[in-house]
């Protein structure tokens, strides 16, 4: 095949299209082109003229979850390799590029993907795609340059989870839930393994998982599509692709029994308390419909949790919930800071009342109303930025296939009805898929770890204690400027 | 489709050309190579010129000197809207710390018409966001609201009303001190918060901008009427600027804005005295014992300039050279050099009052003494060296470019306006923003590193532990522990 091949044809003539219906509020969709070179990478091109900018996001199909056993956190140490230099571009000069030339990048890691940011002015079309094709063709690494990332990366440990209150909690909970590794160690990893990575683990996970093939380039902004796609086309099309990687098992177990542990952490000044309910598939009419049900139970100012723990019992600082999509099987997360003078276990009982009245009752009318009417505001909103539009294209496309998804999100939320969220209530919170992680304030000091104690909040589960892991996102930097 | 190109032809008509061709036509020299930054220069960098245009907003006043700025940005049917009240902590009693924050903050918590409960339910059912804060140290406080187009008219009434009408009912305001006081646990236990609170302990004094967070007994003065009186005397339309930015229509918003506000009384207001901030005493380390960190905190400074300074652009430069991004010479020594840290920055904050220059960086606890170590030479060498052509003409690209991607944001562009009025700034300070950039020079950066760096007087702020850093620091000056409540540790080596 010599010419790329469209796989949707989309027309080019605009971004967005706004329709008013009678009676409707206006629909947006976004109108982008799509094709696959001939070394396997997938391209997505949207043309967006409202500001002189163009915008690149490069997803990689590897994740934390594609690490194997002794090498913990490399996807991660990796993303920062990508910055030190590459065949034609120095150490750190991608960064000096793009920051002096008018534009910023980063890059993040997480169990499902690695991303690669950019955003430039839209005259700099050329040197984005340069760059961004030089470090998928080549990569230039030392022993020094591997060393400082190793560095950077474990203070980025230390200032993440180390040093902060909950942190090594937030890290055990997900290694405590889950039973297969792929979701059973952190993003960031042990300090153990990331001193343990050597350059042939870089060499190798560059020619696995960094091979056009295995990723996908989105780009939204100030540019003709037919100018994009032959620009992209010339850059990247040569770089040649590798064998597919292996895949990830992602089989989980069915969990039969509750779990649950207990910390003391010395960094923390009050207790709190981490619920996550596993079995969640991504991508399935039931993930929306988790969403819709997070809307009433945990969600803002006039969720059920908010409303009865932090205003009328004042048992709870905090309180929110969401739905960790993992690829494969993910989980929903309720997540509670216990008020000065409170208790544990009457926060863990209203939070066990209000999940029995999600499954014994449907929700209000004006709950669902809250729901459709965040996710319709929230991926409207998304298409402000067009980095937040290439993300999203190039994760759907990643994940599933399909970069139309970015169409569909607000209709699938629309289609959630009361029925579904009560079947889900029922369906996935459940005390036997339930994992449950407290800490709790350590009052003596100072003892250098955290301290796992038993701790009967609720009987009836099986405890086990294991060792540490688990955070979301990492970047490359933290971002400073406001 | 039609309908949005008409509308940005608009708003370009009436706008302004800012020429980057002196910055972006700078020469991309072969730059000299460090060990953390190679240049090969082989990438193909465009040289045109590309010109931005500031969209123009529609400005106004109603009749009772409520001020109305709209930014017409109809890409997408959303909008954001806020009332900035020009009073804030700053204006607190000097017995009722907290009156300004505490008010804003509960705005939400009740009307005349609305339980806190009720607007809360309101407000999520339409899919919008409505919040308020005022700060410790700001001169203003500010009610927020947002949300899709089509639920303008309900989102306005609850606005309105919040700003209106609020009831500060005794029961919520009881479970609003509660909550404010396990807030202050959570934040002890942060020691990036440690370290802002003794930073601004240090800088400022008795100065009321000393103040980030609440202290107990000052929630605890906290009283409905307190509360009632604040917004009695500083939420007026003449202390008021309304600011909206979407897809919306100035004379719709407009008419609009006269239903809900038009009714709103002017009145007097007392003025904010901002009071003359005065120089800390001589250099010293202050370090706060937080076991077991296995970092340090970092934080090291000096005292800078109001935002109207005309030495604002050169500190500007100065901060990006040394510390505004992750090519900057701290990033680039301590992260890329040395491995100390996973980042290390400066910031400039220039308020109405004098703000400060501050480096800050965490770094793990046996890497203590050599990151004070390069901090002190990285403040030194900017003071001591003039910035070479091309560092120097690159940081001013980057100042510039970031500048112009704000235009992807038209909630940035709106707030750089009213930035512009409350800081009482030139009516073409944005304007001709890139052009004062583009007119610092090396020289001015050294003359501005001489001034305001002043080390006798460098105040040094480290959160850590303390059995581990204190003798490490002690090589750096003075130091005086403190324990993480903010109270003096006495022990027998520790001096003042």
């Amino acid at each position: 095949m010599k010419t790329p091949k469209p796989l949707l044809a989309f027309s080019l003539c605009c971004l967005l299209v706004l329709t008013a219906g009678a009676q409707q509020a206006k629909k947006i969709k976004l109108e982008f082109n799509d094709m696959k070179l001939k070394n396997g990478l997938r391209v997505l091109v949207v043309e967006d003229h409202s500001a002189p900018v163009v915008s690149v996001a490069i997803t990689y199909d590897v994740g934390s979850r594609n690490e194997r056993k002794g090498r913990t956190g490399f996807a991660h140490l990796f993303e920062h390799m990508m910055f030190t230099g590459s065949q034609n571009v120095g150490r750190n000069e991608y960064s000096l590029l793009i920051a002096s030339n008018g534009g910023r990048a980063n890059a993040t890691t997480n169990e499902n993907r690695t991303l690669y940011v950019a955003t430039v002015p839209s005259n700099q079309l050329d040197m984005i795609l340069f760059l961004e094709a030089d470090r998928m063709r080549s990569l230039d690494v030392t022993q020094e340059s591997l060393d400082a990332q190793r560095n950077a990366v474990q203070e980025e440990r230390r200032r993440e989870i180390d040093n902060q209150p909950y942190g090594k909690t937030t890290e055990m909970f997900q290694e405590f839930m889950y039973d297969n590794f792929a979701y059973r160690h952190s993003v960031f990893g042990s300090m153990d393994d990331l001193n343990a990575a050597g350059l042939q683990d870089v060499k190798d996970f560059f020619r696995t998982y960094y091979a056009p093939n295995n990723a996908v380039l989105a780009l939204v902004g100030d540019v003709r599509a037919d100018i994009a796609l032959s620009r992209i086309k010339s850059y990247f099309e040569t770089i040649p692709s590798q064998p597919s990687p292996p895949t990830v098992d992602t089989t989980e177990p069915e969990q039969t029994a509750g779990r649950r542990f207990a910390v003391e952490d010395p960094l923390a000044r009050l207790p709190r308390v981490l619920i996550g309910y596993k079995g969640i598939a991504d991508n399935t009419p039931d993930t929306f419909a988790m969403q819709v049900l997070n809307q009433a139970l945990a969600s803002g100012q006039s969720s059920r949790l908010y409303q009865r723990l932090v205003k009328e019992k004042e048992l709870a600082n905090v309180v929110f919930g969401f739905t960790n999509e993992l690829r494969g099987v993910g989980y929903y997360q309720i997540t509670a800071i216990v008020a000065p003078g409170g208790k544990v276990e009457d926060v863990a009982t209203v939070i066990d009342e209000e999940i029995r009245r999600l499954q014994r009752e449907p929700i209000a009318d004006w709950e669902l109303e809250k729901a459709k009417n965040s996710s319709r505001r929230l991926s409207i909103q998304a298409l402000q930025s067009s980095l937040g539009t290439a993300i999203r294209l190039a994760q759907y496309e990643v994940f599933y296939n399909d970069p139309n998804l970015i169409n569909a999100e607000f209709e699938r939320i629309a289609a959630v009805t009361k029925q579904d969220v009560q079947r889900v209530a029922n369906k996935y919170l459940r005390e036997t898929t339930r994992t449950v992680g407290i800490t709790l304030p350590q009052e003596k000091l100072p003892t250098p770890e955290p301290r796992r104690i038993s701790c009967d909040i609720h009987s009836g589960f099986s405890s086990r204690f294991h060792r540490t892991t688990q955070p979301r996102v990492l970047n490359f930097y933290r971002e400073t400027r406001q | 489709m039609k309908r949005m190109i008409s509308e940005l032809k608009r708003a370009l008509s009436a706008a302004i050309i800012v020429s980057l061709s002196t910055i972006l036509l700078a020469a991309q020299d072969p730059k000299p190579s460090s060990k953390g930054l190679v240049i090969k220069g082989k990438a193909p960098i465009s040289k045109e010129v590309l010109k931005v245009k500031l969209p123009r907003a529609f400005e106004t006043k109603l009749g009772n000197g409520m001020q109305v700025i709209v930014l017409e940005a109809p890409k997408l049917p959303t909008f954001a809207m806020q009332m900035i009240i020009q009073s804030g902590g700053l204006t607190d009693p000097e017995d009722l710390h907290g009156a300004a924050l505490s008010t804003a903050a509960s705005l939400q918590e009740g009307t005349k018409t609305r339980t806190s409960k009720q607007i809360a339910e309101q407000v999520g059912s339409l899919g919008a966001s409505l919040s308020a804060a005022s700060g410790l140290s700001s001169l203003e406080s500010r009610v927020f609201a947002s949300g899709l187009t089509d639920s303008f008219d309900q989102i306005l009434a609850l606005f309105a009303d919040v700003i209106l009408n609020p009831s500060f009912p005794a029961d919520e305001l009881k479970k609003f001190k509660t909550r404010a006081l396990g807030q202050l646990r959570l934040q002890r236990a942060q020691p990036g918060f440690l370290a802002d609170e003794m930073f601004a302990k240090v800088m400022y004094g008795s100065h009321p901008a000393a103040r980030i967070a609440l202290t107990a007994a000052d929630i605890q003065r906290l009283t409905p009427e307190a509360l009632q009186r604040f917004h009695a005397a500083h939420y007026k339309p003449n202390n008021a600027i309304f600011a909206i930015v979407g897809d919306v229509k100035p004379m719709e918003v407009l008419a609009k804005l006269e239903k809900a506000f038009g009714s709103w009384q002017r009145g007097d207001v007392p003025r904010n005295s901002i009071s003359k901030v005065s120089e800390p005493g001589g250099a010293k380390i202050f370090l706060i014992n937080r076991v077991p960190s296995v970092q340090a905190n970092l934080v090291v400074g000096n005292l800078a300039i109001e935002r109207s300074d005309p030495d604002y652009f050169a500190l500007d430069v100065m901060n990006q050279v040394i510390g505004g991004g992750v090519t900057s010479r701290l990033f680039m020594n301590l992260r890329e050099d040395k491995g100390y840290t996973y980042g290390a920055y400066t910031g400039l904050s220039a308020p109405r009052y004098r703000g400060t220059f501050r480096a800050s960086t965490e770094v793990r606890t046996d890497a203590t003494k050599g990151s004070m170590n390069e901090l002190m030479y990285e403040i030194k060498r900017i003071r001591d060296e003039k910035v070479q052509p091309e560092e120097f003409d690159r940081t001013k690209r980057t100042l510039i470019g970031a500048f112009a991607l704000q235009l992807e944001s038209p909630q940035a562009l709106l707030n750089n306006i009213v930035t512009q009025k409350l800081y009482a700034l030139p009516a073409d300070y944005w304007d001709t923003y890139t052009q004062k950039l583009a007119a610092i020079t090396p020289d001015d950066v050294q003359r501005v590193a001489r001034k305001y760096l002043d080390l006798s007087r460098l105040q040094i702020v480290a959160v850590g532990d303390a059995s581990k850093i204190a003798e490490v620091l002690r090589q750096f000056g003075i130091v005086e522990i403190y324990d993480t409540e903010g109270k003096p540790v006495r022990s027998s080596a520790e001096g003042k």
